[in-house]
């Protein structure tokens, strides 16, 4: 093997271990942000692990459960629709009426975000949201959205993601949304964590203990409870005056129980009792 | 005339290499752990000695660690050691080594040296962070090897040619 042959191997394993790097780095949307907040961290997120407790969460349609239909999750785009068939897709009001009822085609790889342009008018996605459709319109203030059940059953994912099969019936059906404050009483959680905000110097700038339900990430109670949450791509941007900034010469590490975590806002496991730490630390660049 | 210890024109040069180091790292930002310092520094290493490289080493991180606000006696000492391996052991063991395949592998341990030798402040400093090292070194690993290729290829690649011309500009303006 002549010098330049082999400088072209190794130059293409090179970029081979770079893409494991990065896949490592970037492939988990849901890893933290450690040396550089640009990315995401090292370890495989478990996905299909929901954070908080294990117990599906199945509510019954007509219930207020604070969560849109939508995802602001990346789509993996392929398990929606894993073969072809028909689904029943439904637009029903806040009383529940069916004010457009559709079978629908769908092809194997589609998503929910596909098909309902192709077959719904007024059709609104916004960051995975599912904002409009038909007659259907969710306020600046959120004061309603758009729920999203399948077979009757409250969907654990957004249009981007959610899976589904021949025969199943989809319903998006106008909610009111009901604030945490006034349905906290009504609530039971499945469990309570400490949250807080620390400065540099570990100086806690924000506390609070928040209750969740089996299934929610922090990525879901984070906004619900603090001021000021940006979470960008998986990663915590800004919480109360935490701010990553431009330059990236600070981020938002995140510890549970004191340990560093090794997942993201959107994936890391915890469970009733925990400790989560939100740390502003310096980012030392090579 | 006694000639001066370090004559002007090589000041003037050695400040146009350090800006160069400076603004390739702010170019680079927005890429993680994706730098050409390495093969920068191991260029000038060879071609400039260990002196005059362990003098554009110490401006360029005083003024890095000036922009980045992390500049502070136990990181920036850190990086200085972490970014010295390269010229100690390319001026010292590696003196005779012009292949740009071994230097590339050469460059890829230095960054691994740096990635390693960062562990140490960090562990001081954020120990009431970082409580659990094991994790936090782990974690580092997919950056540890994205610094690994940002050193190794462009050496590999580009090492040899630019010395032969970086070499061929420094002698001329020296003679």
């Amino acid at each position: 093997m002549n010098k330049k042959t082999l400088k072209i191997v190794l130059a293409v394993a090179a970029l081979l271990v770079c893409g494991v790097a990065c896949w490592l780095m970037f492939g988990n949307k849901g890893g933290q942000a450690r040396k550089d907040p640009t990315t995401t961290a090292a370890t495989e997120a478990p996905l299909t692990e929901a954070p908080g407790t294990e117990a599906p969460l199945t509510e019954a349609p007509g219930t207020e459960a604070p969560v849109p239909a939508g995802t602001t999750e990346a789509a993996p785009a392929t398990e929606p629709g894993a073969e072809d068939g028909h689904i029943t897709i439904t637009v029903q009001d806040k009383d529940q009426k069916v004010l457009v009822e559709k079978n629908v085609g769908f092809k194997a790889g589609q998503t929910l975000a596909d098909l309902l342009p192709e077959n719904f008018a007024n059709v609104t996605i916004d960051n995975g949201m599912l904002m409009t459709i038909e007659s259907l319109t969710t306020p600046a203030d959120w004061s309603s959205y758009i729920a999203l059940f399948i077979n009757g059953e409250y969907a654990m994912e957004g249009i981007m993601t959610l899976p589904f099969a021949d025969g199943d019936k989809i319903d998006f059906v106008d909610t009111v949304y009901i604030p945490m404050e006034t349905t906290a009483e009504a609530e039971e959680f499945d469990g309570h964590i400490t949250i807080t905000v620390q400065d540099q110097n570990n100086n806690v700038l924000a506390e609070k203990t928040v209750g969740f339900k089996a299934g929610q990430s922090l990525a879901d109670l984070l906004p619900e409870n603090f001021a000021n949450v940006t979470i960008d791509n998986g990663m915590l941007m800004t919480i109360e005056n935490l701010t990553t900034p431009a330059d990236f010469h600070t981020y938002i590490a995140f510890y549970i129980n004191g340990e560093y975590a090794m997942e993201g806002v959107m994936t890391q496991p915890f469970a009733d009792g925990d400790k989560i730490d939100f740390i502003d630390t310096v980012y030392i660049a090579p | 005339m006694k000639k001066p210890p370090l004559p002007v024109y090589e000041i003037v040069v050695m400040a146009a290499l350090t800006a160069i180091l400076l603004l390739q790292k702010q170019l680079l930002t927005f890429l993680p752990n994706v730098t050409l310092n390495f093969f920068l520094i191991l260029l000038y290493s060879k071609v400039l000695g260990l002196g005059r490289t362990a003098a554009i080493v110490t401006v360029y991180l005083l003024l890095d660690s000036t922009l980045w606000g992390s500049l502070n006696p136990i990181f920036t000492t850190a990086q200085w050691i972490g970014w010295m391996w390269g010229p100690l052991i390319t001026c010292t063991l590696l003196k005779k080594t012009e292949s740009s395949i071994p230097l590339a592998f050469a460059n890829m341990g230095f960054a691994f040296l740096y990635s390693w030798t960062m562990i140490v402040p960090t562990a001081l400093v954020l120990t009431n962070q970082i409580r659990n090292l094991k994790a936090y070194i782990i974690a580092d690993i997919p950056w540890e090897l994205m610094l690994a290729v940002s050193a190794f290829l462009p050496t590999l690649l580009l090492h040899e040619q630019v010395e032969t011309l970086f070499r061929k500009l420094w002698n001329r303006r020296m003679n």
